[in-house]
């Protein structure tokens, strides 16, 4: 029967209303089916654990709401984080919640993985290591799994272990009597880097951070003066005084100049340097009190900074307490291991959590040598390139589903616990141990790794055991110097902590053992470090690979808000590149964005080329950590992996022009200030003197210039002073605002159409001609202005300002007109082109107390309304009024240099209406407008303006 | 399971049907009259027409007015057909005793399955209902209740500060004690939230509730 127009208009009724009926949604009220006793629906619990990614181990606090971690925060009591986290650490919770994640035991058969039972995969791994000889590699473990695994070794009849980091610190402890020192940067007055970006990746950069804050503080008219020597104007580098910008392998004959045994005009003919510059600063070395250099990446810039610490840094540098890097193995010990392999003397082969295959060099020939062995394991919580080769991948929990510990420095342990469930069928790396050992007949003398762990800390391991000292421990997130006397635990009183920014840290003074600086390098060392050191003074363009900030050696490059967030000096994202000088561009023959062929030992790299004045001529730059090809979504297939040809004798590498284009994917905007003073400085030597009075955000401000009156505050005004006399740059505050407030990742398409999300971002201003502080850095987020321009455009009141003095931007009132962006001075309001996703289990990350915004929404900073509500309501019923410091917003939190300080302008004695009304440095950023910020900047100082 | 079938949804696939039916009723009509060509056949006087359809028109009117004044949709049927009128009213329960966190977060919670057969361990445990929570526990879900009190995603409400202020639960909630099935009493509008801020000098600014 043919359908007629009729009928088939009364299906669709009829199908329409279905539809209708049949949408329900989520509409359900899921209760407990057994109420964990530690959590509340809609409370926080916070749970005290270490940050593992990367080795300097900072203690965190991690929030857990229903069941879910959402936040990653420092642990206030730990004298390494002092509260607060970079941002790799704040990222850790894409690690955990990483939608690529091994879920799983995989075997491999025929070359492809299949599912398996953990009996089938232990079964069958236990009986093939009968009798075998085995080997293991781990990543860096210190404490008990590390106690473990070499008790487990010994008991599978003994083998190597080598611990693989790749980047190992060699030179560093070549110079220091084999270990890498504990170094006191806050007590130095004069600090020399040698190549060394302590502020980004090397040791521990947030206690370095902190540390060097108190160094840089000015205390009667004087502060530290910091100078860095080294290739590249890195992160670090933008923050010192001087920069010696040289190519690798000279910073040995600057510290001979420096040190007045060479001649300071021979060091500055050769290097095309500015010789009053390094007289300048051979003269404050030679009178300084407390000189201190560290030692960077290469054995050259080691030994130049050993030269410089000779009999002079022996309070600061500290051989007796070894940093837990210490434990890395040498690379003569991999390559040992490698050779073992090759020439097939290890029948099963054991990799826990590190990924040789993607950090040692194609010279090494791990793959290969990888074939011979008969079988290979895998403990590892991703598919990264080592896993892929493997026979079995044993999925291991990620460290925030671990119990565990960790070891910084001798005095300083922290314990690690489960913050959540268990995501996926996993198991802790030592459970998965003992569990083989028992299978092999071995006993290791606990049944499972949290029996292990407890033994190893001295408390009852028993089953149903309480521990009063166990669960203190658990509290206060481990041991260290004050730890058990503070009689607090981590966990924040009023649900946030609140470390006092620009306050006093409790740092922990180093303990100095008398006369404990070696500084017999041997130049024989094998060199295994991220850079080689250059051999002698050969022609050609040599290659400086430095660790990215955000991805040291390419662990964390599967973090997609790693990925999102700008490198702070190139502002370049998703992707790798190519940093040359304009010189050494020209004489190739290529530009920004060119495509480049990088060569050496045979191995062919292209990348673009990004130009600029902060490399050495004759050098090229280029950032380890991408280049993936098996680790996820996030990381595959981005960029190239320059570990794959470092590592050779000869750090010379060719490049050609390849004659194509890509677009080496950055920020956009201006980092030019045009004459706008956006970003202001002030000379160290000079007066403090207030230019201009702050226009006050409050009634008080307002004269006859206005047209509208101000607005009535009801108790409270939020304001923030940012001192960028303290930022440095590094962007956890963007990472911490990302996890806090849920922004969307927008991927390198989004970037490049200028669609990105965050919140607050750290604006970049780049000035050759003022030579002490050429790149500043400010931290740039919704000015809260109380005369605002972005309000009385919105036609539908969704921009507003709150009886706290707040702007709103209130999600569900906008209509997306974007005419409040587009009158936005500061250009810091973030508009939604699309619904962006949050592949699962990422949006299990997401934070419950923050709208998630969607399509054709204009959103921007809060302030962190939700904490300001949280702070508000705990101290409503605890009958008090809010204290000042109380309420941190994410950036404020996380800071690991204390750069804002939030606060209530209308009480007097609040730290920012003392900050604003006292410190000669405040200023308004583009005052002339009349906008009456909130948010008020203070000058950064500098030498010389 | 009489419960069940008092759910009110079916209203709507009664007033769908009605809809169909006055479609039907008046395509037929059409019908009759016939193809608008031919105007010499069948014809009914126009008068008779408009005052059928007018007429049809007004009567639908009268019995979806009645419907929807006499047949209100009942409240969610929830998957155990929980009487809070026994439990607060009959057994002297207090709100807390299975909403706790209302005072200290802004979440009120549910109680958990386990808390249900704190009680039911020994209470009534033979009564069907409660066999059935049984199941649920045993098979390890959780009892999946229909949420009835709602307020859309792009609010942040907080129960804490409301009780803290010293807000009675039945001001939003209704007399709950006296709900076999719980309804919701009151629209959660803003139009609702925002009287009642004023009414106690609460701020109704907007980041009150929406960030």
């Amino acid at each position: 029967m043919p359908l007629t127009r009729r009928e088939f208009l009364k299906g669709m009724g009829a199908a329409i209303g279905g539809v209708g009926l049949s949408a329900v949604g989520y509409d359900r009220l899921i209760p407990y089916l057994n109420q964990p006793e530690d959590i509340v629906p809609g409370v926080s619990t916070w749970y005290a654990t270490s940050c593992r990614e990367c080795p300097a181990g900072c203690a965190m606090v991690v929030r857990n709401r229903e069941s879910h971690v959402v936040k990653c925060e420092g642990n206030p009591l730990q004298p390494i984080s002092h509260g607060t986290l970079c941002a790799r650490g704040q990222a850790a919770l894409h690690g955990l919640y990483d939608p690529d994640r091994i879920k799983r035991p995989q075997r491999k058969v025929d070359g492809k993985f299949e599912d398996a039972s953990w009996d089938d995969a232990l079964d069958d791994i236990s009986t093939a290591l009968a009798g075998q000889r085995i080997a293991l590699i781990t990543d860096l473990q210190t404490g008990s799994l590390d106690t473990l695994m070499r008790a487990w070794m010994t008991a599978m009849g003994g083998g190597p272990v080598v611990v693989y980091e790749p980047i190992n610190y060699e030179p560093v402890k070549a110079v220091n009597g084999g270990v890498v020192p504990s170094f006191n940067i806050a007590d130095s007055d004069y600090l020399i880097a040698f190549g060394c970006d302590f502020l980004e990746t090397w040791v521990s950069p947030v206690e370095f951070a902190g540390q060097f804050e108190v160094m840089r503080r000015v205390v009667g008219g004087k502060r530290g003066r910091f100078i860095y020597v080294g290739p590249r104007v890195s992160m670090t580098a933008a923050n010192a005084d001087v920069r010696i910008i040289v190519p690798p392998g000279a910073a040995s004959e600057v510290a001979s100049a420096l040190l007045g045994r060479a001649s300071v005009g021979g060091v500055a003919r050769k290097y095309d340097l500015d010789p009053r510059v390094l007289s300048d600063a051979a003269q404050g070395l030679a009178s300084a009190r407390a000189p201190l250099a560290l030692p960077g990446w290469d054995i050259d810039s080691a030994q130049a900074a050993a030269a410089v610490n000779a009999g002079r840094a022996a309070g600061l540098v500290n051989t007796g307490r070894p940093h837990a890097i210490t434990g890395i193995s040498s690379m003569a010990d991999m390559t040992a291991l490698i050779s073992d392999m090759d020439g097939g003397r290890v029948d099963a082969l054991i990799i826990q959590g590190a990924n040789p295959v993607y950090g040692l060099p194609e010279s090494a020939r791990f793959v290969d040598a990888l074939k011979r062995v008969g079988m290979v394991v895998s403990l590892s919580s991703f598919m990264d390139e080592t896993s892929s080769r493997a026979d079995w991948v044993l999925p291991s929990n990620t460290p925030l589903e671990s119990w565990g510990d960790y070891r910084p420095y001798p005095d300083v342990a922290n314990l690690m616990q489960p913050t959540m469930g268990l995501l996926w069928n996993t198991r802790h790396t030592g459970d998965i141990l003992i569990e083989l050992a028992q299978r092999s007949g071995a006993n290791l003398g606990a049944a499972n790794f949290l029996n292990y762990l407890k033994r190893q800390w001295g408390v009852p391991a028993g089953a149903g055991q309480a521990s009063p000292e166990w669960d203190s421990l658990l509290r206060v997130g481990g041991r260290w110097p004050g730890s058990t006397s503070s009689g607090r635990d981590a966990t924040p009183s009023t649900g946030y902590s609140s470390s006092v920014p620009g306050g006093t840290f409790p740092l922990t003074p180093l303990t100095p053992t008398a006369g404990a600086v070696t500084t017999s390098a041997s130049p024989g060392t094998p060199m295994a470090s991220a850079t080689k050191p250059p051999t002698g003074g050969g022609k050609g363009i040599r290659l400086w690979a430095y660790p990215h900030i955000y991805f040291y050696d390419g662990r964390n490059a599967n973090r997609r808000w790693l990925q999102e967030i700008p490198e702070p000096v190139t502002r370049a994202v998703w992707g790798s590149w190519v940093e040359m000088h304009p010189d050494t561009a020209r004489r190739i023959g290529v530009g920004m964005d060119d495509v480049v062929e990088l060569e050496h030992a045979g191995v062919k790299l292209q990348l673009p080329v990004f130009v600029w004045r902060g490399v050495a001529r004759d050098t090229v730059a280029v950032p380890i950590g991408q280049g993936h090809t098996d680790y996820g979504r996030y990381a595959s297939g981005r960029g190239v992996n320059i570990l794959r040809v470092i590592n050779a004798e000869d750090p010379r590498v060719t490049l050609n022009a390849v004659g194509d284009r890509q677009w080496v994917t950055r920020i956009k905007g201006a980092n030019r200030q045009y004459d706008r003073d956006i970003a202001r400085t002030v000379a160290l030597e000079s007066r403090f003197k207030r230019e201009k009075p702050i226009r006050m955000p409050l009634p008080s401000g307002y004269n006859e210039r206005d047209f509208y009156p101000g607005h009535k505050h009801a108790g409270h005004r939020w304001a923030m002073v940012v001192d960028m006399s303290k930022c440095i740059g590094c962007h956890a505050c963007t990472v911490a605002c990302y996890a806090e407030n849920n922004l969307a990742v927008v991927g390198p398409e989004g970037i490049y159409r200028r669609r990105e999300m965050a919140w607050l971002r750290i604006d970049q201003y780049v000035d050759w001609q003022q030579e002490s502080a050429p790149i500043l850095f400010q931290p740039m987020l919704c000015q809260h202005c109380d005369a605002a321009p972005c309000e009385p455009v919105c036609p539908v009141f969704a921009a507003a300002h709150s009886d706290e003095g707040i702007n709103m931007q209130i999600y569900n009132r906008c209509v997306g007109t974007r005419y409040c962006s587009n009158n936005c001075p500061y250009k810091v309001r973030r508009f939604n082109w699309f619904d962006y996703d949050w592949p699962t289990p990422l949006d299990w990350q997401l934070n419950p107390d923050v709208t998630t915004r969607s399509r054709g929404v204009m959103e921007k900073c809060t302030f962190c309304i939700q904490r300001i509500r949280e702070a508000e309501i705990v101290a409503k019923r605890e009958g008090r009024p809010v204290r000042d410091g109380e309420i941190t917003p994410a950036c404020v939190q996380t800071c690991p240099t204390g750069v804002f300080t939030f606060g209530d302008l209308m009480k007097d004695d609040s730290r920012v209406s003392q900050l604003i009304r006292h410190d000669p440095r405040a200023y308004q950023v583009l005052d002339e407008l009349n906008t009456k910020t909130a948010v008020i900047y203070l000058k950064r100082i500098v030498e010389r303006t | 399971m009489n419960d069940e079938r008092r759910d009110g949804s079916w209203i709507w696939q009664v007033l769908l049907l009605l809809g169909e039916a006055v479609f039907v009723v008046f395509s037929t009509l059409r019908d009759w009259t016939g193809p608008r060509r031919d105007p010499q056949r069948n014809r009914i006087p126009k008068w008779v027409r408009w005052s059928a359809g007018i007429t049809a028109i007004v009567m639908i009117a009268i019995g979806m007015a009645v419907i929807a004044r006499y047949f209100r949709p009942l409240p969610p049927a929830q998957p155990i057909p929980f009487s809070h009128q026994i439990h607060v009213q009959t057994k002297n329960l207090n709100c807390f005793f299975c909403h706790p966190s209302a005072t200290y977060s802004s979440n009120a919670g549910m109680p958990s399955v386990e808390k249900c057969l704190l009680c039911h361990n020994v209470i009534a445990s033979n009564f069907w209902p409660i066999k059935r929570i049984s199941t649920y526990y045993r098979r390890g879900e959780p009892i999946p209740w229909k949420w009835v009190n709602r307020v859309p995603g792009f609010v942040r409400f907080q129960h804490q500060p409301h009780l803290a202020r010293g807000i009675d639960c039945s001001q939003c909630h209704g007399n709950v004690a006296a709900m076999d099935r719980v309804k919701a009493v009151h629209p959660f509008d803003m139009n609702f939230c925002v009287t009642c801020h004023w009414r106690n000098n609460a701020s109704a600014s907007c980041f009150t509730c929406h960030y």
